[in-house]
Parts: structure tokens; C-alpha cells; sequence
């Protein structure tokens, strides 16, 4: 387990990219590191060979003056108080002879490095250390003068610099893998729970969904994208869901009954007019199942959102105002009151038909479930960003606690069961509203009922 | 499709019905039948060999001649080498859809009225229909009267009945421009719905116009109203226009709808 998500963790982007801009980091650390020990050590060196040059020409003024004892002395006194760095000579009289604290070696004229050279007083316990870069030259009489410099202490140097740039190269380089794993690991934490909720949802649990922390980074943002399919999918799955079973419960019941019915006749009809009427009878209740099954599929089509994609903008004023007088009439066959107050110029978003067919069950509601000579009330007005429809009854109203529920498929009162309809008019209402983004409201008064159905405006 | 019918049929693809000859006798007989259907050449294209059966058959009742085709090439062919009056087109066709049919018919200016059959009642398929070409369209399952009834409207017959702005059926007369009725010189006031739906009427005259065709003309509804709104309308009409007088314009034609008829 642990080395399978070591595995992944270094599979990972964030791991990748953590890695690669290390790489980059330690690359250009690299040429800084070039840089800076060739510079340092070209310094040092033109420092102590500058050094070296001055002291040559002093030796060879005091040598000019005084021989070569005067010549002894100054590198006598120049071996007493080295200033700054040590100064190492070796004068090889004509004799044969040396003098000097340096052992003896072959000197070579001009400026030459001589290794494993006996310097007395080198810090170095590393005999391979001990390098000696030094300037030779012959004297007018014969005898070699050799004046140099340890290279201890430009070595010691670099090998300064290189060790403290590898360690902190080292250093970076644990905290970049470091940091790499750390946010590969956040990453996989998140996309390990990503993961579970999503197996969860397939295995049918549709209410679950991706965590959102709110830093705005990149899944978060993929969060919340999943989310939006999985409240998507969830809806249309629970739309599938209930139309199944309201295919199942509430069709079954007709069908059933029909079959009876038609079982019975075949034993009683006597005459081909009696079967006729059975006949008629079955082809309407095949009819009214017909048109609930139509009813069903239109709202589930409606639900499915698809016809969101055909919006245009309607008048609703129009619309409402057109609806209101198609029952006109209806209405005031039965002896009730119709009030309507519709503002013009009332523009939305929107699909015509549905729209025509929303307001005209609403207003069927009321025709069906109050009784006769109970007036309604329509208005449409704008509020704000909104436009409201409002279709209210003076009749006897829904127990506040049954008022959602009146949108479901085939929900009744109990009141109202034995009223005709199919109880699929205020579902399609709910089903138009969610399409519109409209939502639905119902009025706080004691009398009747009053739905309003808010429109979000078109801005313009 | 309501129980204000109780002579209608309906018809579905994937229905199943044996007997034909047991429920023949009422299912296509008189109350349907108005004297004033004229014989037709009509091309149905419908590939459910039961639904193009039922309806041919009741269509060569009704006196027309119907050639079939089971698919959308063999109708194509047919609509384009024969004249028809109709054309009854299936939207899902095999080989090529109704769609197809229609726009490489108006794309070739055959313009024969076509009634495009649709099997769901989705709105997007009416209006794709129609801007196909299609002249109008039924949704499946549909009672054969209202089929009858929208074929019978299709054709394209001169309006009779017109004179310059005005409309005459008998002693009916509409001014569909001064917006004024009046029956036998004596002037009817009709609310803005109840002219609009005389109007239909006597553009129809003597033909049936189905409740279905009447909300979706004259009230623009595209859907089934539980209501009666065509049936009250109707009265409040008949009351203005036929009340008093000697002869009945408007007529209920049991089991399919309306008509206005020029002469008994």
C-alpha cells in the first residue's frame, strides 16, 4: 500500500512538476556555482601571484645591492614576517647550496606549480595538498631563485565554495522532493476522496459529492464541475425513477380495471349492442390512459431540460392575457368572477407552448378543485428582476403542510380524489417553472389558495 | 382524446388490434362521414404495416384513393412520379426519414399539402416540421375522425365562400377586415375569440374541424386543455349566430367535432 502510493505520488503532476522545476533550479545553481568558484579563485590567485611578483623584485633590488647575503636576508626577513599569507623562497647558490624554507626541488624559470614540495610551515597535514606555485628566475650569478605561495589556502578555498554550494544543493534538493511529495500526496488525498464519493454515486448513492475546500485551485474547480454533472445526473435519474414508478403505480391501476371489465363482458354481453357499448366504454378509458401516458412523457421531456436550448423571447403578457380569455367563458358559465390585472410589455425567456400550457392548468386548477362560483384572480406584475404570476382562489385552500406536495405526479387532496383530471396538471406547472428557472410561491393569505410563479427578466 | 367522444378511435404503432371486422361496422360508418368529402388521391408513407392499414382503410371508406409506401426512398418516389392531393408522412421512417421527404420535395417545388405523422407530442418535432414544409401535423396515437378531418383541410381548394374581405356561408356573412357579422342583415356582436373561431369556421365551411384543430388555430394551444373550452365557446357562438333562425349553421358531428354547413 505504502509503496504503491509512493509510486503513485511520484506519478503524480504535482510530483512531476515539483521535479522538473527542481532540475531547472539545480542547473542554473550550477552555473551560479561555475561562476562564482572560477571568479573567486582567479582573484585569489592573480592576488597572491601580484604578491609574489613585487617580493621577486625586491629580492632582486636587495640582491643588486648587498650579494647574496643581503639576498639571504631579505628572505630570511621575509620568511619572519610574512604579511597576509606566507611567502616561501629557496635560493639555490652557484655552490650548489640552498637557502630557503622550502626543501629542495628543481627550480624552473617563470611561473610553475610544484607539487609534494616541502614547505615547512604548510597547514596541510595532506602532503598532496602541498603545492607550491611559485615564480623561478636566475640571478646574475649563477644561483636560482624560486619565491612562491602555498596553494593550500586557495585550495582550501574552492574546496570552501564547492561544499557549501553541494550542501545546500543537497539540502534544496531534499526539500523540493520534499515539497513534491507533500503536494503530490494533498493532491492524491483529494483525488483518493474524489474517487471514493464518485464510486459511492455509481453504486447509487446520488447524493453525494466532491468536497469543495474554496482555495479556488484547479480541483476545486473540477469539483465543482463533477458536482454540477452529478446534480445533473441525479435529477434526471430521480425524473427516470418517478416516472417508472408512477408508470407502475398509477397506470397498472386503469389497465387492471380495464381488464376486468373486458373479462367480465366477454361473459356477459348478450348482443353485439351491448358489446359495442363495452367497446366505446374501453376505447375512452384506453384513451384517458393514452393521455396521461402523453402527460407523463411531456413532463419527463420537460424535466430532461432539453428544450431549454429553444428559448426565445415571448411576450408573457400577451400570453397570459390570451390564456385568461380562452376560459373566459368557463368561467363565467359556472357564475364566477374573473379578475385579471395584466401589465403589459411583460417579456421572458421562454418556451411559448409550455408556458400557455402552465398558466392554463393553473387556471383549470382552480376551475377543478373549487367549487362553483368561487372566484379567481390572476394578475402579473413586475417586482424588481422579476416578473409574478399569481393565480389565486378565494376557495378552501391546502393545509400549509400538504402545499408542496401538490406538485407531485398524481398527488390529490383527499378532497379531491373522485374530481376528474389525471393529477398531472400542477407537476407539469413545477416541471415549466424548474425549466424557466422560475420558482414558485404560495400565498401567506387564509383564503384559498394563490400560487405565484416568479420569472427571472430578461435583462435589456 | 377526451370522453366527449365516445365515437372515436385511436390508433397506435405498436397497439395490437385482431379483430378489425368485429368493430368495423361502427368504427368507420355515418356519424364521421359528412356528404362533403371530396374523393382524393392520397400517398401515405408509413412503414407500421398495422397504422398504414388502418389508415388506408379508412380512408378508401371515406371514397379516396390510397397508395402505401413502406419507406421513406419508396415514398419519395411515389410523391415525386404520381400526383396525390396528400401526402401522409411518417416522421421515423427507415431508409429515409419524413423530414428528408419533405424538404427534397419542396427543394424539387412539389408543393402537395403534407401531414407529417409524429409519434411523441414533443413541441420541437411540430416546429421542425413545419419549417421542413410540412402543412401540418398529428400526433400518434390519433383517432382516425381527427385524421380524416385534418386531410380534408389540407387540400387546396379556392375559398368558395369569399368575396374581396368578407366570408359568406348562406345568409352568414363575416367582414374579416371591418372585424363585423352579421346573419340575414342583422348585425352580431361576437367577442374577439368567438369571431376567430367563426372565422375558422367558415374558412372551413362544410368541412369537420376537430376540437384539437380548433384550440390549436384559433387559442394557439398546442396541448390538451382538461377543459371545455372548444365546447363552451361553441354554445356562446351558437347561441349568437344560430339562435333564432330558421336553419342550424354550426353542427356537432358526433365523435369528431364541428362543421359549418352551407346547406342541410
Amino acid at each position: 500500500m505504502h509503496s504503491d502510493r509512493l509510486t503513485r505520488t511520484i506519478h503524480s503532476t504535482a510530483f512531476r512538476l515539483a521535479a522538473i522545476s527542481t532540475s531547472l533550479f539545480i542547473l542554473s545553481y550550477i552555473v551560479v556555482f561555475a561562476i562564482t568558484f572560477w571568479v573567486a579563485s582567479n582573484a585569489l590567485e592573480s592576488q597572491r601571484r601580484g604578491a609574489i611578483t613585487q617580493e621577486v623584485a625586491t629580492m632582486e633590488i636587495r640582491f643588486a645591492h648587498g650579494g647574496l647575503a643581503e639576498l639571504e636576508q631579505a628572505i630570511h626577513e621575509e620568511n619572519a614576517a610574512s604579511s597576509g599569507f606566507p611567502i616561501f623562497a629557496l635560493l639555490k647558490k652557484p655552490d650548489g647550496s640552498d637557502f630557503g624554507n622550502v626543501g629542495p626541488l628543481e627550480i624552473k624559470l617563470g611561473w610553475h606549480d610544484y607539487p609534494n614540495a616541502e614547505i615547512a610551515s604548510s597547514p596541510s597535514e595532506d602532503k598532496d595538498e602541498r603545492i607550491l606555485t611559485g615564480f623561478g628566475l636566475r640571478l646574475k650569478d649563477g644561483s636560482t631563485l624560486l619565491v612562491g605561495f602555498d596553494r593550500f589556502n586557495i585550495i582550501e578555498t574552492q574546496e570552501a565554495i564547492i561544499s557549501a554550494f553541494s550542501w545546500s544543493a543537497f539540502v534544496m534538493l531534499l526539500f523540493a522532493i520534499g515539497v513534491g511529495i507533500l503536494i503530490g500526496r494533498r493532491a492524491f488525498s483529494r483525488i483518493d476522496i474524489f474517487n471514493e464519493e464518485l464510486h459511492a454515486f455509481a453504486e447509487g448513492q446520488l447524493d453525494r459529492r466532491l468536497a469543495i475546500k474554496g482555495n479556488e485551485d484547479e480541483l476545486d474547480e473540477l469539483a465543482r464541475g463533477v458536482n454540477a454533472t452529478l446534480a445533473r445526473v441525479e435529477q434526471l435519474m430521480e425524473s427516470l425513477r418517478q416516472v417508472s414508478s408512477d408508470i407502475a403505480h398509477d397506470l397498472r391501476t386503469p389497465l387492471s380495471r380495464l381488464r376486468q371489465k373486458l373479462e367480465e363482458a366477454s361473459l356477459d354481453v348478450k348482443s353485439p349492442a351491448e358489446f359495442a357499448l363495452v367497446l366505446d366504454d374501453a376505447r375512452q378509458q384506453i384513451d384517458e390512459i393514452l393521455s396521461t401516458f402523453t402527460a407523463l412523457l411531456g413532463i419527463a421531456q420537460i424535466e430532461a431540460g432539453v428544450l431549454k436550448k429553444k428559448f426565445a423571447p415571448i411576450s408573457l403578457s400577451e400570453l397570459c392575457q390570451s390564456v385568461v380569455d380562452a376560459y373566459r367563458a368557463s368561467f363565467e358559465d359556472e357564475g364566477r368572477g374573473v379578475s385579471a390585472e395584466i401589465v403589459p410589455n411583460v417579456t421572458i425567456l421562454g418556451d411559448r407552448n409550455l408556458i400557455a400550457q402552465m398558466v392554463a392548468n393553473l387556471i383549470e386548477n382552480v376551475l377543478r378543485h373549487t367549487p362553483t362560483g368561487t372566484p379567481v384572480n390572476i394578475s402579473l406584475v413586475t417586482e424588481g428582476p422579476k416578473a409574478v404570476l399569481k393565480v389565486a382562489d378565494e376557495g378552501l385552500g391546502i393545509p400549509e403542510h400538504e402545499r408542496e406536495k401538490i406538485f407531485r405526479r398524481f398527488y390529490r387532496l383527499d378532497r379531491s380524489r373522485t374530481s376528474p383530471g389525471n393529477g398531472l396538471g400542477l407537476a407539469l406547472v413545477h416541471a415549466v417553472a424548474n425549466l424557466h428557472s422560475a420558482h414558485i410561491e404560495f400565498g401567506a393569505g387564509d383564503v384559498g389558495l394563490e400560487i405565484s410563479i416568479e420569472f427571472p427578466l430578461t435583462a435589456s | 382524446m377526451k370522453a366527449a367522444y365516445p365515437g372515436e378511435a385511436m390508433v397506435h404503432t405498436t397497439d395490437i388490434q385482431s379483430d378489425q371486422d368485429a368493430r368495423s361496422n361502427s368504427l368507420w360508418r355515418s356519424p364521421v362521414s359528412i356528404a362533403y368529402d371530396q374523393m382524393m388521391k392520397i400517398l401515405v408513407v408509413e412503414d407500421d404495416s398495422q397504422t398504414s392499414a388502418y389508415i388506408a382503410r379508412g380512408l378508401r371508406e371515406k371514397g379516396h384513393v390510397v397508395d402505401l409506401a413502406e419507406n421513406g426512398r419508396d415514398g419519395l418516389f411515389l410523391a415525386t412520379e404520381a400526383h396525390h392531393d396528400v401526402l401522409v408522412i411518417d416522421r421515423m421512417l427507415p431508409g429515409m426519414d419524413g423530414l428528408s421527404i419533405v424538404k427534397a420535395l419542396r427543394a424539387a417545388e412539389i408543393a402537395t399539402p403534407v401531414l407529417f405523422l409524429t409519434t411523441l407530442g414533443n413541441i420541437d418535432d411540430r416546429v421542425e416540421g413545419l419549417e421542413a414544409g410540412a402543412d401540418d401535423y398529428l400526433v400518434k396515437p390519433f383517432a382516425f375522425s381527427e385524421l380524416n378531418a385534418r386531410i380534408n383541410a389540407l387540400t387546396r381548394r379556392p375559398l368558395q365562400n369569399a368575396t374581396g374581405t368578407a366570408l359568406k356561408v348562406g345568409d352568414l356573412e363575416l367582414d374579416f377586415l371591418k372585424r363585423v357579422v352579421q346573419r340575414g342583415g342583422k348585425k352580431i356582436d361576437l367577442q374577439p375569440q368567438e369571431f376567430r373561431l367563426l372565422e375558422f369556421l367558415m374558412r372551413h365551411v362544410d368541412q369537420v374541424v376537430t376540437r384539437t384543430m380548433l384550440l390549436e388555430n384559433v387559442w394557439d394551444f398546442h396541448f390538451d386543455p382538461q377543459t371545455n373550452i372548444v365546447e363552451t365557446n361553441i354554445s356562446r357562438l351558437r347561441s349568437k349566430v344560430d339562435k333564432g333562425f330558421d336553419r342550424e349553421l354550426i353542427h356537432t358531428i358526433r365523435g369528431a367535432g364541428y362543421a359549418l354547413r352551407s346547406s342541410d
